[in-house]
Protein backbone atom coordinates (compact mmCIF):
# COMPACT_ATOMS: atom_id res chain seq x y z
CA UNK A 1 0.00 0.00 0.00
CA UNK A 2 1.25 3.57 -0.47
CA UNK A 3 1.88 6.43 1.42
CA UNK A 4 0.02 9.69 0.70
CA UNK A 5 1.14 12.00 3.16
CA UNK A 6 1.76 14.63 -0.05
CA UNK A 7 -1.66 14.47 -1.78
CA UNK A 8 -2.71 17.79 -3.87
CA UNK A 9 -6.56 16.50 -5.42
CA UNK A 10 -9.91 18.57 -4.43
CA UNK A 11 -12.17 17.20 -2.66
CA UNK A 12 -15.83 17.52 -4.27
CA UNK A 13 -18.12 20.80 -2.91
CA UNK A 14 -15.35 20.52 -0.12
CA UNK A 15 -17.00 17.96 1.78
CA UNK A 16 -14.89 16.18 4.18
CA UNK A 17 -12.50 13.64 3.09
CA UNK A 18 -13.14 11.36 5.55
CA UNK A 19 -17.16 11.71 5.05
CA UNK A 20 -16.76 11.36 1.18
CA UNK A 21 -14.33 8.05 1.39
CA UNK A 22 -16.54 6.18 3.63
CA UNK A 23 -19.79 6.82 1.49
CA UNK A 24 -18.04 5.59 -1.61
CA UNK A 25 -16.55 2.78 0.49
CA UNK A 26 -19.46 1.60 2.20
CA UNK A 27 -21.57 1.79 -0.96
CA UNK A 28 -18.84 -0.13 -3.31
CA UNK A 29 -18.80 -2.94 -0.18
CA UNK A 30 -22.24 -3.06 -0.13
CA UNK A 31 -22.91 -3.41 -3.75
CA UNK A 32 -20.32 -5.87 -3.63
CA UNK A 33 -21.98 -7.75 -0.99
CA UNK A 34 -25.58 -7.95 -2.81
CA UNK A 35 -24.33 -9.46 -5.51
CA UNK A 36 -26.25 -7.64 -8.12
CA UNK A 37 -24.16 -6.19 -10.35
CA UNK A 38 -20.86 -7.98 -11.50
CA UNK A 39 -18.17 -7.37 -8.32
CA UNK A 40 -15.17 -6.03 -10.87
CA UNK A 41 -17.64 -3.47 -12.54
CA UNK A 42 -18.34 -2.17 -8.85
CA UNK A 43 -15.12 -2.33 -7.47
CA UNK A 44 -13.68 -0.63 -10.67
CA UNK A 45 -16.57 2.07 -10.36
CA UNK A 46 -15.59 2.79 -6.64
CA UNK A 47 -12.08 3.50 -7.41
CA UNK A 48 -13.46 5.90 -10.60
CA UNK A 49 -15.34 7.47 -7.65
CA UNK A 50 -12.66 7.78 -5.60
CA UNK A 51 -10.84 9.76 -8.17
CA UNK A 52 -13.73 11.96 -9.13
CA UNK A 53 -14.86 12.53 -6.03
CA UNK A 54 -11.24 13.78 -5.44
CA UNK A 55 -10.45 11.76 -2.59
CA UNK A 56 -7.55 10.22 -4.49
CA UNK A 57 -5.40 11.83 -7.26
CA UNK A 58 -5.14 9.36 -9.99
CA UNK A 59 -1.43 9.03 -10.30
CA UNK A 60 -2.04 8.03 -6.12
CA UNK A 61 -4.64 5.59 -7.77
CA UNK A 62 -2.34 4.62 -9.93
CA UNK A 63 0.39 3.71 -7.22
CA UNK A 64 -2.08 2.23 -5.09
CA UNK A 65 -2.01 -0.81 -7.73
CA UNK A 66 0.18 -3.64 -6.22
CA UNK A 67 1.37 -5.02 -9.14
CA UNK A 68 3.07 -7.97 -7.46
CA UNK A 69 -0.40 -9.58 -6.46
CA UNK A 70 -2.02 -8.88 -9.58
CA UNK A 71 1.07 -10.41 -11.56
CA UNK A 72 1.60 -13.25 -9.28
CA UNK A 73 -2.12 -14.07 -10.10
CA UNK A 74 -2.14 -13.58 -13.42
CA UNK A 75 1.04 -15.64 -14.34
CA UNK A 76 -0.05 -18.29 -12.05
CA UNK A 77 -3.67 -18.47 -14.06
CA UNK A 78 -2.20 -18.49 -17.15
CA UNK A 79 -0.04 -21.69 -16.17
CA UNK A 80 -3.31 -23.27 -14.08
CA UNK A 81 -5.41 -22.58 -17.42
CA UNK A 82 -3.04 -24.12 -20.07
CA UNK A 83 -2.03 -27.30 -17.58
CA UNK A 84 -5.70 -27.91 -16.37
CA UNK A 85 -6.25 -29.06 -20.50
CA UNK A 86 -3.62 -32.23 -19.82
CA UNK A 87 -6.40 -33.83 -17.59
CA UNK A 88 -3.67 -34.46 -14.95
CA UNK A 89 -6.03 -33.66 -12.11
CA UNK A 90 -8.66 -36.23 -13.37
CA UNK A 91 -5.73 -38.46 -13.95
CA UNK A 92 -4.66 -38.14 -10.22
CA UNK A 93 -8.48 -38.49 -9.05
CA UNK A 94 -8.85 -41.48 -10.82
CA UNK A 95 -4.97 -43.17 -9.51
CA UNK A 96 -6.51 -42.10 -5.75
CA UNK A 97 -9.41 -43.59 -6.27
CA UNK A 98 -8.24 -47.11 -7.19
CA UNK A 99 -5.31 -46.58 -4.87
CA UNK A 100 -7.43 -46.99 -1.74
CA UNK A 101 -9.77 -50.05 -4.03
CA UNK A 102 -12.74 -47.29 -4.50
CA UNK A 103 -13.31 -47.95 -0.86
CA UNK A 104 -15.80 -44.90 -0.27
CA UNK A 105 -14.62 -43.74 3.07
CA UNK A 106 -10.71 -44.43 1.49
CA UNK A 107 -12.09 -42.10 -1.64
CA UNK A 108 -12.93 -39.61 0.38
CA UNK A 109 -10.07 -38.90 2.49
CA UNK A 110 -7.86 -39.17 -0.89
CA UNK A 111 -10.17 -36.68 -2.52
CA UNK A 112 -9.13 -34.51 0.79
CA UNK A 113 -5.91 -34.84 0.48
CA UNK A 114 -5.01 -34.00 -3.49
CA UNK A 115 -7.48 -31.52 -2.88
CA UNK A 116 -5.68 -29.97 -0.32
CA UNK A 117 -2.40 -30.46 -2.07
CA UNK A 118 -3.40 -29.00 -5.79
CA UNK A 119 -5.07 -26.31 -3.37
CA UNK A 120 -1.46 -25.43 -1.37
CA UNK A 121 0.26 -25.62 -5.19
CA UNK A 122 -2.40 -23.84 -7.79
CA UNK A 123 -5.50 -21.94 -6.62
CA UNK A 124 -8.36 -22.92 -5.08
CA UNK A 125 -11.33 -22.44 -7.70
CA UNK A 126 -9.19 -23.96 -10.27
CA UNK A 127 -8.60 -27.07 -8.22
CA UNK A 128 -12.47 -27.47 -7.10
CA UNK A 129 -13.41 -26.77 -10.92
CA UNK A 130 -11.70 -29.52 -12.15
CA UNK A 131 -11.71 -31.98 -9.01
CA UNK A 132 -15.31 -31.84 -8.33
CA UNK A 133 -16.51 -33.56 -11.59
CA UNK A 134 -14.21 -36.30 -11.01
CA UNK A 135 -15.95 -36.75 -7.68
CA UNK A 136 -19.50 -36.52 -8.55
CA UNK A 137 -18.50 -38.89 -11.66
CA UNK A 138 -17.19 -41.57 -8.85
CA UNK A 139 -19.83 -41.13 -6.30
CA UNK A 140 -22.23 -41.80 -9.08
CA UNK A 141 -20.17 -44.92 -9.94
CA UNK A 142 -20.12 -46.42 -6.63
CA UNK A 143 -23.94 -45.24 -6.22
CA UNK A 144 -23.01 -42.65 -3.44
CA UNK A 145 -24.47 -39.64 -1.99
CA UNK A 146 -22.36 -37.03 -3.05
CA UNK A 147 -22.47 -34.13 -0.72
CA UNK A 148 -19.93 -36.19 2.24
CA UNK A 149 -17.68 -35.73 -1.10
CA UNK A 150 -18.12 -31.90 -2.12
CA UNK A 151 -18.25 -30.61 1.55
CA UNK A 152 -14.68 -32.49 1.89
CA UNK A 153 -13.65 -30.51 -1.02
CA UNK A 154 -14.63 -27.69 -0.02
CA UNK A 155 -12.84 -27.80 3.67
CA UNK A 156 -9.97 -29.53 1.81
CA UNK A 157 -9.80 -26.15 -0.65
CA UNK A 158 -9.69 -23.73 1.94
CA UNK A 159 -7.22 -25.40 4.08
CA UNK A 160 -4.85 -26.38 2.00
CA UNK A 161 -5.07 -23.15 0.83
CA UNK A 162 -4.39 -21.70 3.43
CA UNK A 163 -0.96 -23.44 3.85
CA UNK A 164 1.11 -21.19 0.94
CA UNK A 165 1.99 -17.98 -0.18
CA UNK A 166 0.26 -18.76 -3.49
CA UNK A 167 -2.90 -20.76 -2.48
CA UNK A 168 -5.15 -18.49 -1.36
CA UNK A 169 -5.72 -14.82 -2.63
CA UNK A 170 -5.84 -13.32 0.82
CA UNK A 171 -2.27 -15.16 1.45
CA UNK A 172 -0.75 -13.30 -2.00
CA UNK A 173 -2.28 -9.93 -0.80
CA UNK A 174 -0.85 -10.43 2.28
CA UNK A 175 2.79 -11.46 1.59
CA UNK A 176 3.36 -8.44 -1.34
CA UNK A 177 2.01 -6.11 1.51
CA UNK A 178 4.08 -7.51 4.35
CA UNK A 179 6.94 -8.07 2.34
CA UNK A 180 6.55 -12.49 3.52
CA UNK A 181 7.83 -14.84 0.94
CA UNK A 182 6.84 -18.19 -0.15
CA UNK A 183 9.14 -19.77 2.95
CA UNK A 184 7.82 -17.90 5.57
CA UNK A 185 4.42 -18.99 4.76
CA UNK A 186 5.56 -22.79 4.28
CA UNK A 187 7.27 -22.42 7.72
CA UNK A 188 4.43 -20.31 9.51
CA UNK A 189 1.27 -21.21 7.70
CA UNK A 190 1.81 -24.68 6.27
CA UNK A 191 2.11 -27.05 9.65
CA UNK A 192 -1.08 -25.60 10.86
CA UNK A 193 -3.08 -26.02 7.61
CA UNK A 194 -1.51 -29.78 7.68
CA UNK A 195 -2.58 -29.99 11.83
CA UNK A 196 -5.63 -28.76 11.09
CA UNK A 197 -6.22 -31.01 8.02
CA UNK A 198 -5.49 -34.24 10.05
CA UNK A 199 -8.26 -32.91 12.35
CA UNK A 200 -10.49 -32.27 9.77
CA UNK A 201 -10.67 -36.36 9.11
CA UNK A 202 -11.98 -37.30 12.34
CA UNK A 203 -15.24 -35.29 12.18
CA UNK A 204 -15.62 -36.48 8.93
CA UNK A 205 -15.61 -40.28 9.98
CA UNK A 206 -17.81 -39.10 12.57
CA UNK A 207 -20.33 -37.63 10.48
CA UNK A 208 -19.96 -40.11 7.49
CA UNK A 209 -16.84 -42.76 7.34
CA UNK A 210 -19.33 -45.30 9.09
CA UNK A 211 -21.99 -45.26 6.95
CA UNK A 212 -20.45 -45.22 3.47
CA UNK A 213 -20.79 -48.59 1.63
CA UNK A 214 -20.86 -49.15 -2.04
CA UNK A 215 -21.36 -52.80 -3.95
CA UNK A 216 -18.59 -54.91 -4.70
CA UNK A 217 -19.94 -54.72 -8.74
CA UNK A 218 -20.03 -50.56 -8.41
CA UNK A 219 -16.17 -50.69 -7.06
CA UNK A 220 -15.07 -52.89 -9.39
CA UNK A 221 -16.75 -50.38 -12.10
CA UNK A 222 -14.14 -47.95 -10.65
CA UNK A 223 -10.97 -50.05 -10.01
CA UNK A 224 -11.90 -50.57 -14.53
CA UNK A 225 -11.74 -47.25 -14.83
CA UNK A 226 -8.00 -46.26 -17.02
CA UNK A 227 -6.72 -43.04 -15.46
CA UNK A 228 -4.11 -42.96 -18.61
CA UNK A 229 -6.69 -42.34 -20.89
CA UNK A 230 -7.58 -39.02 -18.92
CA UNK A 231 -4.11 -37.79 -20.20
CA UNK A 232 -4.89 -35.89 -23.22
CA UNK A 233 -2.02 -34.63 -23.66
CA UNK A 234 1.73 -36.29 -22.46
CA UNK A 235 3.25 -33.65 -24.11
CA UNK A 236 1.78 -30.70 -22.29
CA UNK A 237 1.89 -32.58 -18.57
CA UNK A 238 5.88 -32.89 -18.95
CA UNK A 239 5.83 -29.13 -20.37
CA UNK A 240 3.54 -28.37 -17.69
CA UNK A 241 5.02 -30.42 -14.89
CA UNK A 242 8.37 -28.86 -15.98
CA UNK A 243 7.41 -25.22 -15.96
CA UNK A 244 5.55 -25.77 -12.30
CA UNK A 245 8.44 -27.29 -10.84
CA UNK A 246 10.54 -24.49 -11.73
CA UNK A 247 8.04 -21.96 -10.91
CA UNK A 248 7.96 -23.81 -7.28
CA UNK A 249 11.85 -23.82 -7.42
CA UNK A 250 11.97 -20.06 -7.46
CA UNK A 251 8.89 -19.13 -5.03
CA UNK A 252 10.81 -21.20 -2.43
CA UNK A 253 14.63 -18.92 -3.60
CA UNK A 254 12.74 -15.96 -4.82
CA UNK A 255 13.99 -14.32 -1.42
CA UNK A 256 17.64 -15.54 -2.09
CA UNK A 257 17.49 -14.48 -5.89
CA UNK A 258 15.70 -11.02 -4.76
CA UNK A 259 13.20 -12.14 -6.58
CA UNK A 260 9.00 -10.91 -6.38
CA UNK A 261 6.77 -14.09 -6.79
CA UNK A 262 5.02 -11.68 -9.49
CA UNK A 263 8.29 -11.83 -11.50
CA UNK A 264 8.61 -16.00 -11.09
CA UNK A 265 4.52 -16.16 -12.12
CA UNK A 266 4.87 -14.29 -15.22
CA UNK A 267 8.15 -16.05 -16.24
CA UNK A 268 6.60 -19.51 -15.70
CA UNK A 269 3.69 -18.35 -17.74
CA UNK A 270 5.72 -17.48 -20.46
CA UNK A 271 7.89 -20.09 -20.56
CA UNK A 272 5.07 -22.26 -20.56
CA UNK A 273 3.59 -20.77 -23.37
CA UNK A 274 7.21 -20.75 -25.23
CA UNK A 275 6.90 -24.00 -24.94
CA UNK A 276 3.49 -24.89 -26.33
CA UNK A 277 3.69 -22.66 -29.16
CA UNK A 278 7.57 -23.08 -30.21
CA UNK A 279 6.77 -25.38 -33.53
CA UNK A 280 3.52 -23.18 -34.38
CA UNK A 281 3.24 -21.38 -37.18
CA UNK A 282 2.98 -17.35 -35.99
CA UNK A 283 -0.69 -17.29 -37.17
CA UNK A 284 -1.22 -20.22 -34.96
CA UNK A 285 1.28 -18.86 -31.88
CA UNK A 286 -0.70 -15.90 -32.02
CA UNK A 287 -4.47 -17.68 -31.74
CA UNK A 288 -3.11 -20.02 -29.28
CA UNK A 289 -1.26 -17.29 -26.96
CA UNK A 290 -4.54 -14.82 -27.59
CA UNK A 291 -7.03 -17.69 -26.37
CA UNK A 292 -4.40 -18.80 -23.46
CA UNK A 293 -4.43 -14.85 -22.38
CA UNK A 294 -8.04 -14.91 -22.80
CA UNK A 295 -8.61 -17.66 -20.04
CA UNK A 296 -6.85 -15.42 -17.22
CA UNK A 297 -10.06 -14.59 -15.10
CA UNK A 298 -10.36 -11.11 -15.68
CA UNK A 299 -13.32 -10.49 -13.51
CA UNK A 300 -10.98 -11.77 -10.15
CA UNK A 301 -7.66 -9.01 -11.91
CA UNK A 302 -10.06 -5.79 -12.73
CA UNK A 303 -11.96 -6.98 -8.92
CA UNK A 304 -8.37 -6.70 -7.13
CA UNK A 305 -7.23 -3.24 -9.51
CA UNK A 306 -10.89 -1.88 -8.23
CA UNK A 307 -10.20 -2.57 -4.78
CA UNK A 308 -6.95 -1.13 -4.46
CA UNK A 309 -8.25 1.80 -5.38
CA UNK A 310 -11.31 1.61 -3.12
CA UNK A 311 -8.82 0.78 0.10
CA UNK A 312 -6.53 3.59 -0.95
CA UNK A 313 -9.29 6.39 -0.92
CA UNK A 314 -10.22 5.76 2.72
CA UNK A 315 -6.37 4.94 3.64
CA UNK A 316 -5.56 8.98 2.26
CA UNK A 317 -8.46 9.75 4.39
CA UNK A 318 -7.87 9.01 7.52
CA UNK A 319 -10.42 6.55 7.62
CA UNK A 320 -8.14 3.59 8.10
CA UNK A 321 -5.83 5.20 10.60
CA UNK A 322 -8.81 5.96 12.56
CA UNK A 323 -9.88 2.16 12.25
CA UNK A 324 -6.32 1.12 14.37
CA UNK A 325 -6.46 3.41 16.70
CA UNK A 326 -9.32 2.36 17.53
CA UNK A 327 -8.53 -1.33 17.36
CA UNK A 328 -5.31 -0.08 19.69
CA UNK A 329 -7.32 1.25 22.21
CA UNK A 330 -10.32 -1.57 22.01
CA UNK A 331 -7.37 -4.01 22.58
CA UNK A 332 -5.33 -2.12 25.08
CA UNK A 333 -2.32 -2.41 22.64
CA UNK A 334 -1.64 -5.85 23.89
CA UNK A 335 -0.62 -7.46 20.22
CA UNK A 336 -1.71 -10.77 21.48
CA UNK A 337 -5.27 -9.95 22.13
CA UNK A 338 -5.02 -7.98 19.01
CA UNK A 339 -3.98 -10.88 16.90
CA UNK A 340 -7.44 -13.41 18.77
CA UNK A 341 -9.19 -10.16 17.75
CA UNK A 342 -7.94 -10.17 14.16
CA UNK A 343 -8.29 -14.42 13.49
CA UNK A 344 -11.84 -14.51 14.92
CA UNK A 345 -13.55 -10.67 13.41
CA UNK A 346 -11.77 -12.15 9.93
CA UNK A 347 -12.51 -15.49 10.15
CA UNK A 348 -16.22 -14.71 10.97
CA UNK A 349 -16.74 -11.77 8.48
CA UNK A 350 -14.90 -14.11 5.68
CA UNK A 351 -17.64 -16.76 6.33
CA UNK A 352 -20.48 -14.14 5.47
CA UNK A 353 -18.47 -12.19 2.47
CA UNK A 354 -15.79 -12.14 0.61
CA UNK A 355 -12.34 -12.42 1.82
CA UNK A 356 -10.81 -10.28 -0.60
CA UNK A 357 -12.25 -7.18 0.02
CA UNK A 358 -12.10 -7.52 3.99
CA UNK A 359 -8.15 -8.59 3.65
CA UNK A 360 -7.45 -5.38 1.53
CA UNK A 361 -8.77 -3.38 4.10
CA UNK A 362 -7.40 -5.15 6.80
CA UNK A 363 -3.71 -4.81 5.44
CA UNK A 364 -3.52 -1.39 5.49
CA UNK A 365 -4.97 -1.39 9.57
CA UNK A 366 -1.97 -3.52 10.38
CA UNK A 367 0.38 -1.72 8.55
CA UNK A 368 -0.79 0.94 10.54
CA UNK A 369 -0.47 -0.69 14.05
CA UNK A 370 2.92 -2.09 12.87
CA UNK A 371 4.65 0.43 14.76
CA UNK A 372 3.29 -0.34 17.97
CA UNK A 373 3.32 -3.54 18.54
CA UNK A 374 6.82 -4.20 17.05
CA UNK A 375 8.14 -6.28 14.38
CA UNK A 376 7.22 -10.08 15.81
CA UNK A 377 4.30 -9.22 17.10
CA UNK A 378 3.56 -8.07 13.49
CA UNK A 379 4.33 -10.97 11.73
CA UNK A 380 1.90 -12.70 14.36
CA UNK A 381 -1.13 -10.37 13.40
CA UNK A 382 -0.73 -10.84 9.54
CA UNK A 383 -0.83 -15.04 10.42
CA UNK A 384 -3.95 -14.17 12.43
CA UNK A 385 -5.19 -12.22 9.28
CA UNK A 386 -4.54 -15.26 6.76
CA UNK A 387 -5.51 -17.62 8.94
CA UNK A 388 -8.68 -16.61 9.70
CA UNK A 389 -9.60 -15.04 6.02
CA UNK A 390 -8.96 -18.52 4.52
CA UNK A 391 -10.19 -20.54 6.76
CA UNK A 392 -13.36 -19.02 7.92
CA UNK A 393 -14.32 -19.31 4.15
CA UNK A 394 -15.13 -23.04 5.11
CA UNK A 395 -18.24 -21.26 7.93
CA UNK A 396 -20.71 -20.64 4.60
CA UNK A 397 -21.15 -21.26 1.09
CA UNK A 398 -20.47 -18.12 0.43
CA UNK A 399 -17.62 -17.87 2.34
CA UNK A 400 -15.10 -18.57 -0.40
CA UNK A 401 -14.84 -18.47 -4.32
CA UNK A 402 -14.11 -22.29 -4.40
CA UNK A 403 -17.22 -23.17 -2.03
CA UNK A 404 -19.85 -21.12 -4.90
CA UNK A 405 -17.84 -22.88 -8.19
CA UNK A 406 -18.87 -26.67 -6.10
CA UNK A 407 -22.30 -25.60 -4.88
CA UNK A 408 -22.27 -24.76 -8.50
CA UNK A 409 -21.80 -28.33 -10.02
CA UNK A 410 -23.87 -29.37 -7.24
CA UNK A 411 -27.24 -27.87 -8.27
CA UNK A 412 -26.48 -28.25 -12.25
CA UNK A 413 -26.23 -32.17 -11.34
CA UNK A 414 -29.29 -31.98 -9.59
CA UNK A 415 -27.91 -32.59 -5.67
CA UNK A 416 -27.58 -29.10 -4.52
CA UNK A 417 -25.84 -27.86 -1.63
CA UNK A 418 -28.30 -25.70 0.71
CA UNK A 419 -27.11 -22.68 2.58
CA UNK A 420 -28.74 -23.67 5.69
CA UNK A 421 -28.21 -27.10 5.73
CA UNK A 422 -24.43 -26.32 5.02
CA UNK A 423 -23.84 -23.39 7.31
CA UNK A 424 -25.23 -25.39 10.46
CA UNK A 425 -22.66 -28.08 10.03
CA UNK A 426 -19.54 -26.23 8.38
CA UNK A 427 -19.81 -23.20 10.60
CA UNK A 428 -19.08 -24.93 13.77
CA UNK A 429 -16.28 -26.84 12.17
CA UNK A 430 -14.61 -23.72 10.24
CA UNK A 431 -15.03 -22.16 14.63
CA UNK A 432 -13.22 -25.13 15.37
CA UNK A 433 -10.61 -24.98 13.00
CA UNK A 434 -10.32 -21.16 14.57
CA UNK A 435 -9.67 -22.51 18.01
CA UNK A 436 -7.48 -24.50 16.32
CA UNK A 437 -5.45 -21.67 15.58
CA UNK A 438 -5.90 -19.84 18.14
CA UNK A 439 -3.70 -22.36 19.83
CA UNK A 440 -1.51 -22.59 17.39
CA UNK A 441 -0.82 -19.26 17.46
CA UNK A 442 -1.07 -19.28 21.35
CA UNK A 443 1.85 -21.67 21.85
CA UNK A 444 3.85 -20.43 18.92
CA UNK A 445 4.14 -16.96 19.03
CA UNK A 446 3.09 -15.53 22.28
CA UNK B 1 -54.71 -25.65 -45.74
CA UNK B 2 -54.91 -26.53 -42.22
CA UNK B 3 -52.55 -29.41 -40.95
CA UNK B 4 -55.59 -31.64 -40.19
CA UNK B 5 -55.72 -32.18 -43.90
CA UNK B 6 -52.14 -34.02 -43.17
CA UNK B 7 -52.98 -37.93 -42.62
CA UNK B 8 -51.07 -37.32 -39.12
CA UNK B 9 -49.20 -40.35 -37.22
CA UNK B 10 -52.17 -41.54 -35.15
CA UNK B 11 -53.52 -40.62 -32.02
CA UNK B 12 -53.56 -43.73 -30.37
CA UNK B 13 -49.55 -43.98 -30.17
CA UNK B 14 -49.42 -42.12 -26.67
CA UNK B 15 -49.33 -43.34 -23.43
CA UNK B 16 -51.13 -42.60 -20.14
CA UNK B 17 -48.66 -40.16 -17.80
CA UNK B 18 -49.33 -42.74 -15.08
CA UNK B 19 -47.26 -45.52 -16.75
CA UNK B 20 -44.05 -45.78 -16.14
CA UNK B 21 -41.43 -45.00 -18.58
CA UNK B 22 -40.23 -48.83 -18.86
CA UNK B 23 -43.40 -49.40 -20.89
CA UNK B 24 -43.21 -45.77 -22.52
CA UNK B 25 -39.61 -46.86 -23.89
CA UNK B 26 -40.90 -50.46 -24.98
CA UNK B 27 -43.85 -48.72 -27.05
CA UNK B 28 -41.51 -46.88 -28.76
CA UNK B 29 -38.63 -49.76 -29.69
CA UNK B 30 -41.37 -51.78 -30.49
CA UNK B 31 -43.18 -49.01 -32.96
CA UNK B 32 -39.50 -47.92 -33.64
CA UNK B 33 -40.37 -44.40 -33.23
CA UNK B 34 -37.96 -41.88 -31.05
CA UNK B 35 -40.88 -39.62 -29.97
CA UNK B 36 -43.90 -40.31 -27.94
CA UNK B 37 -47.17 -38.28 -26.69
CA UNK B 38 -47.99 -38.93 -23.15
CA UNK B 39 -51.74 -37.84 -22.26
CA UNK B 40 -54.03 -37.36 -19.14
CA UNK B 41 -57.29 -38.33 -19.23
CA UNK B 42 -59.79 -37.40 -21.84
CA UNK B 43 -56.53 -37.69 -24.31
CA UNK B 44 -55.43 -34.36 -23.16
CA UNK B 45 -52.00 -33.79 -24.57
CA UNK B 46 -49.56 -33.45 -21.98
CA UNK B 47 -46.24 -33.69 -23.29
CA UNK B 48 -43.71 -35.71 -25.12
CA UNK B 49 -40.97 -38.07 -24.50
CA UNK B 50 -38.05 -38.92 -26.62
CA UNK B 51 -35.48 -41.60 -26.84
CA UNK B 52 -33.03 -38.73 -27.38
CA UNK B 53 -33.86 -37.29 -24.15
CA UNK B 54 -33.73 -40.47 -22.23
CA UNK B 55 -30.25 -41.18 -23.40
CA UNK B 56 -28.56 -37.48 -21.74
CA UNK B 57 -30.68 -38.43 -19.40
CA UNK B 58 -28.62 -41.34 -18.72
CA UNK B 59 -25.41 -39.89 -19.32
CA UNK B 60 -23.81 -38.90 -15.86
CA UNK B 61 -24.35 -35.20 -14.94
CA UNK B 62 -20.96 -34.51 -14.18
CA UNK B 63 -20.43 -34.90 -17.91
CA UNK B 64 -23.20 -32.68 -18.62
CA UNK B 65 -22.77 -29.93 -16.89
CA UNK B 66 -21.44 -26.97 -17.55
CA UNK B 67 -17.71 -27.62 -17.11
CA UNK B 68 -18.02 -30.85 -16.46
CA UNK B 69 -16.11 -33.69 -17.72
CA UNK B 70 -15.05 -33.28 -21.53
CA UNK B 71 -12.87 -36.10 -21.42
CA UNK B 72 -14.70 -39.54 -20.98
CA UNK B 73 -12.35 -42.12 -22.22
CA UNK B 74 -10.69 -43.34 -18.80
CA UNK B 75 -14.34 -44.45 -17.96
CA UNK B 76 -14.42 -47.08 -20.08
CA UNK B 77 -17.64 -48.18 -21.02
CA UNK B 78 -19.72 -48.07 -17.94
CA UNK B 79 -22.64 -50.24 -19.12
CA UNK B 80 -23.16 -50.49 -15.53
CA UNK B 81 -23.38 -47.35 -15.10
CA UNK B 82 -25.46 -46.30 -17.64
CA UNK B 83 -27.91 -49.13 -16.95
CA UNK B 84 -28.06 -48.03 -13.57
CA UNK B 85 -29.25 -45.08 -14.38
CA UNK B 86 -31.46 -46.32 -16.62
CA UNK B 87 -33.26 -48.44 -14.57
CA UNK B 88 -33.26 -45.78 -11.95
CA UNK B 89 -35.15 -43.80 -14.90
CA UNK B 90 -37.22 -46.01 -16.03
CA UNK B 91 -39.22 -46.13 -12.52
CA UNK B 92 -40.31 -42.96 -13.03
CA UNK B 93 -43.86 -42.00 -14.66
CA UNK B 94 -44.36 -41.02 -17.86
CA UNK B 95 -45.61 -37.73 -17.27
CA UNK B 96 -42.86 -37.44 -14.69
CA UNK B 97 -40.27 -37.10 -17.64
CA UNK B 98 -42.35 -35.98 -20.25
CA UNK B 99 -41.07 -32.54 -21.91
CA UNK B 100 -43.88 -30.10 -21.18
CA UNK B 101 -42.74 -27.16 -22.89
CA UNK B 102 -42.93 -27.90 -26.28
CA UNK B 103 -44.21 -26.53 -29.45
CA UNK B 104 -48.15 -27.96 -30.04
CA UNK B 105 -49.65 -27.23 -33.42
CA UNK B 106 -53.35 -26.73 -33.56
CA UNK B 107 -55.97 -28.11 -36.06
CA UNK B 108 -56.58 -25.25 -37.93
CA UNK B 109 -52.89 -24.14 -38.14
CA UNK B 110 -51.71 -23.53 -41.47
CA UNK B 111 -48.89 -26.06 -42.95
CA UNK B 112 -46.67 -22.84 -43.38
CA UNK B 113 -46.43 -22.64 -39.44
CA UNK B 114 -45.95 -26.25 -39.30
CA UNK B 115 -43.35 -26.56 -41.66
CA UNK B 116 -41.54 -23.65 -39.90
CA UNK B 117 -41.83 -25.15 -36.50
CA UNK B 118 -40.90 -28.57 -37.75
CA UNK B 119 -37.54 -26.81 -39.18
CA UNK B 120 -36.89 -25.10 -35.90
CA UNK B 121 -37.62 -27.85 -33.48
CA UNK B 122 -35.74 -31.40 -33.36
CA UNK B 123 -39.35 -33.68 -32.89
CA UNK B 124 -42.57 -34.25 -34.64
CA UNK B 125 -45.06 -32.26 -33.39
CA UNK B 126 -48.20 -32.74 -31.58
CA UNK B 127 -51.68 -31.53 -33.44
CA UNK B 128 -54.46 -30.84 -30.54
CA UNK B 129 -58.29 -30.07 -30.97
CA UNK B 130 -59.33 -26.65 -29.44
CA UNK B 131 -60.13 -28.28 -26.01
CA UNK B 132 -56.25 -29.66 -25.75
CA UNK B 133 -56.73 -33.31 -27.20
CA UNK B 134 -54.49 -34.81 -28.93
CA UNK B 135 -55.48 -35.87 -32.60
CA UNK B 136 -52.11 -36.87 -34.03
CA UNK B 137 -48.45 -36.32 -34.81
CA UNK B 138 -47.08 -34.68 -37.69
CA UNK B 139 -43.72 -35.88 -38.68
CA UNK B 140 -41.07 -33.88 -41.33
CA UNK B 141 -41.84 -36.97 -43.45
CA UNK B 142 -46.00 -36.53 -43.33
CA UNK B 143 -45.51 -33.43 -44.43
CA UNK B 144 -42.72 -33.63 -46.98
CA UNK B 145 -44.61 -36.76 -48.29
CA UNK B 146 -48.01 -34.61 -48.71
CA UNK B 147 -46.39 -32.02 -49.87
CA UNK B 148 -44.53 -34.50 -53.09
CA UNK B 149 -47.98 -35.67 -53.56
CA UNK B 150 -49.43 -32.04 -53.99
CA UNK B 151 -46.52 -31.08 -56.50
CA UNK B 152 -47.48 -34.29 -59.14
CA UNK B 153 -50.09 -33.48 -61.88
Amino acid sequence: MSNFAHSSSQIILDLSPVVVSLVVFVLTYFVIVTERINRAVVALLGAGLMIFTGVLHQTEAFAALDLNTIGLLTGMMVIVSLTQKCGVFQYVAVLAAKTVRADPWGLLVMLAVITAVFSALLDNVTTVLLIAPVALLITDALKLNAYPYLFTIIFSSNIGGAATLIGDPPNIMIASAAKLDFNDFLWNMAPIALLIFALLIIPLYLLWGRKLHAASEDRAQVMAFNEKEAITDPLLLKQALFVIALVMAGFVMAHHLGLEPATIAMFGAALLLLLRTFSLSSEEQSHFVHRAFGEVEWVTIFFFVGLFVVVAGIEKAGLLNMLSDGMLKLTGGDAKVMAMFILWVSAVASALVDNIPFVATMIPVIQDIAPSVGENNTAMLWWSLALGACLGGNGSIMGASANLVVAGFAERSGQPIRFLPFFFLAFPMMLATILVSTLYLWMRYM
Amino acid sequence: MPVSSIPLYSSNLCISQNENLQHALELMLSNEVNHLCVCGEGKQFIGMLSTNAIIRAIIPASAQVEGGLSNLKFVGDAVRLLTGHLKKLTALKAGEFAKKDIAVLHEDSHILEAAKLLASTGSPLPVVGRDGTLIGVLSRRALLSYLLKQEQP
